[in-house]
């Protein structure tokens, strides 16, 4: 058994250190910010439920991405499941052009924008998100390479490099 | 994209600042209850006592089976079945139309023995689906468990529209369907692009035409109408139906019966989970005992066109559940 204050430092170092990819993830899944929070909240207390077992930070990363995939399906799927998470944030805070690249990235389907975010924000390559996604790594690379001529379609050269 | 871009557009988002406070509250009170472990004194208790009346339960079925089968012939009738679970195949009583009785002897996998990593398939399987789960696509690829049973949970992925309002995509607001208004939204916010508009509406439209759909968006207000739109069908949904778990349940028992009328041993069945705050809670679930070949012919012929389905182990709060002869007769 683990001693509790040993086990508080392990719960907050894991929050602090996580939280920003596993939210930001969830917020790619759902777009929803409250509905990310929810979340990634279930996905940590999950993690101190099961205690996986993992050797290296790299295998606790990818154990919390995957629950916080599985969540996000499970709720988006659900038979209960309520589609009012489809309102627009307000990114009212961010500058202009932020703002219209997130809203761009989340206005395509899911399939596109979640390779694209783990590419762009975790910077996964096309074998890890195929890991991470249970998917052929072609089938990655084709809705990458699909999802990005669609964000040019969009916000044109600009942003690109 | 530039990479860059995305990722300082990703670290602008704002969640809520307290975060990280609550999180780790409940993390903590999660921690401290697996701390003193899943029993308490007086559980354990009753677990000894269960486990004599197991024994004393098994040593009986074993008597009838050595003392009373030899006197029987087989019967052509179908049997109706209990099932008793251990390591070792154990022996279960089957009462047939004559008033007699047979044992036959049926095991249910130890599914610890085949745990999830919690790296399993993030795609949800389509309507018309069956998607084993790692734990239960391991058992099944396991030559020993041909002649057992799976003690499993159907979890169903279905439409949630209801009859009295239709799909959510089709209600009506100011005279259009909610996905019309959601075609205005994105031609208004420019976040459709013309390649894919065109290809969607049939191939023939011109950038004119194009320029021309978005202004009328511009105009209709679509956004604010969306809005409303979804949060009327909303209010009318909480009106019907204002606890959504009726609705899975009754779901639930929907597809249990068409099951049942297939011939498959399933039934609804109550475990529990840790609510928000730690605290346990009662939950239904569709679960079922299936041959091997059982969850094949489930998956290949006998799925509902209409319903995904996700099939795991049975768990509660804890972990994976273990069948209990008396909880599944119940």
């Amino acid at each position: 058994m683990i001693h509790s204050s040993a086990r508080n430092d392990e719960i907050r170092e894991t929050v602090e250190k996580y939280r920003d990819s596993i939210l930001r993830f969830a917020y790619a899944y759902m777009k929803n910010r409250a509905e990310a929070e929810d979340i990634a909240q279930e996905v940590f207390i999950t993690y101190i439920e099961k205690t996986p077992l993992c050797e290296t930070e790299n295998q606790k990363k990818a154990w919390l991405m995957t629950v916080t995939a599985n969540k996000c399906k499970n709720v988006l799927s659900s038979v209960w499941k309520k589609k009012v998470t489809e309102l627009p944030d307000d990114f009212s805070y961010m500058p202009r052009e932020n703002a219209d690249l997130i809203r761009f990235v989340l206005s395509l389907e899911k399939k596109y924008r979640i390779p694209i975010h783990l590419h762009y924000y975790e910077g996964y390559s096309i074998e890890e998100i195929s890991r991470l996604m249970d998917v052929n790594a072609a089938t990655v690379g084709t809705w990458l390479a699909r999802g990005r001529k669609r964000l040019k379609d969009l916000i044109g050269d600009d942003y690109y490099e | 994209m530039n990479k860059k871009t995305y990722s300082d557009s990703m670290h602008m988002l704002q969640f809520s600042a307290d975060f990280d406070k609550k999180t780790i509250e409940k993390m903590e009170i999660v921690a401290r209850k697996s701390e003193y472990g899943p029993y308490d004194v007086s559980e354990k208790k009753r677990f000894k006592w269960q486990y004599i009346a197991f024994l004393a339960l098994t040593c009986a079925f074993a008597a009838v089976s050595i003392f009373v089968l030899p006197m029987l012939s087989r019967p052509e009738v179908s049997p109706v079945k209990t099932v008793d679970t251990s390591a070792e195949p154990s022996v279960s009583e089957t009462t047939l139309d004559e008033g007699t009785t047979v044992s036959e002897v049926i095991t249910v996998i130890d599914a610890k023995q085949y745990p999830d990593s919690g790296m399993d398939s993030m795609v949800a399987p389509e309507p018309g689906e069956v998607r084993f789960d790692e734990g239960v696509l391991c058992a099944i690829s396991d030559p020993e468990t041909g002649n057992k049973y799976f003690f499993i949970e159907l979890h169903l992925l279905a439409d949630m529209s209801v009859p009295e309002l239709g799909k959510l995509k089709d209600y009506l607001y100011a005279g259009k369907t909610i996905d019309e208004w959601r075609v205005l939204v994105d031609l208004a916010n420019e976040t459709y692009p013309y390649n894919e508009y065109n290809g969607d509406f049939g191939g023939n439209i011109t950038t004119a035409e194009f320029e021309a759909a978005i202004e009328e968006a511009k105009k209709l207000n679509a956004e604010a109408n969306l809005t409303a739109a979804i949060e009327e069908y909303n209010a009318a949904y909480n009106t019907l139906y204002p606890d959504p778990e009726v609705l899975r349940t009754d779901a639930l028992a929907v597809e249990c019966s068409r099951l049942q009328m297939l011939g498959y041993d399933v039934r609804l069945y109550e475990t529990w989970t840790y609510f928000d705050d730690g605290q346990k809670k009662n939950h239904t679930i569709l679960a079922g005992l299936f041959t091997k070949d059982e969850l094949i012919n489930l998956r290949d012929t006998d799925v509902d066109p209409q319903i995904a389905v996700i099939v795991s182990w049975v768990r509660n709060g804890d972990g994976i559940e273990t069948w209990n002869a008396s909880e599944w007769d119940r």
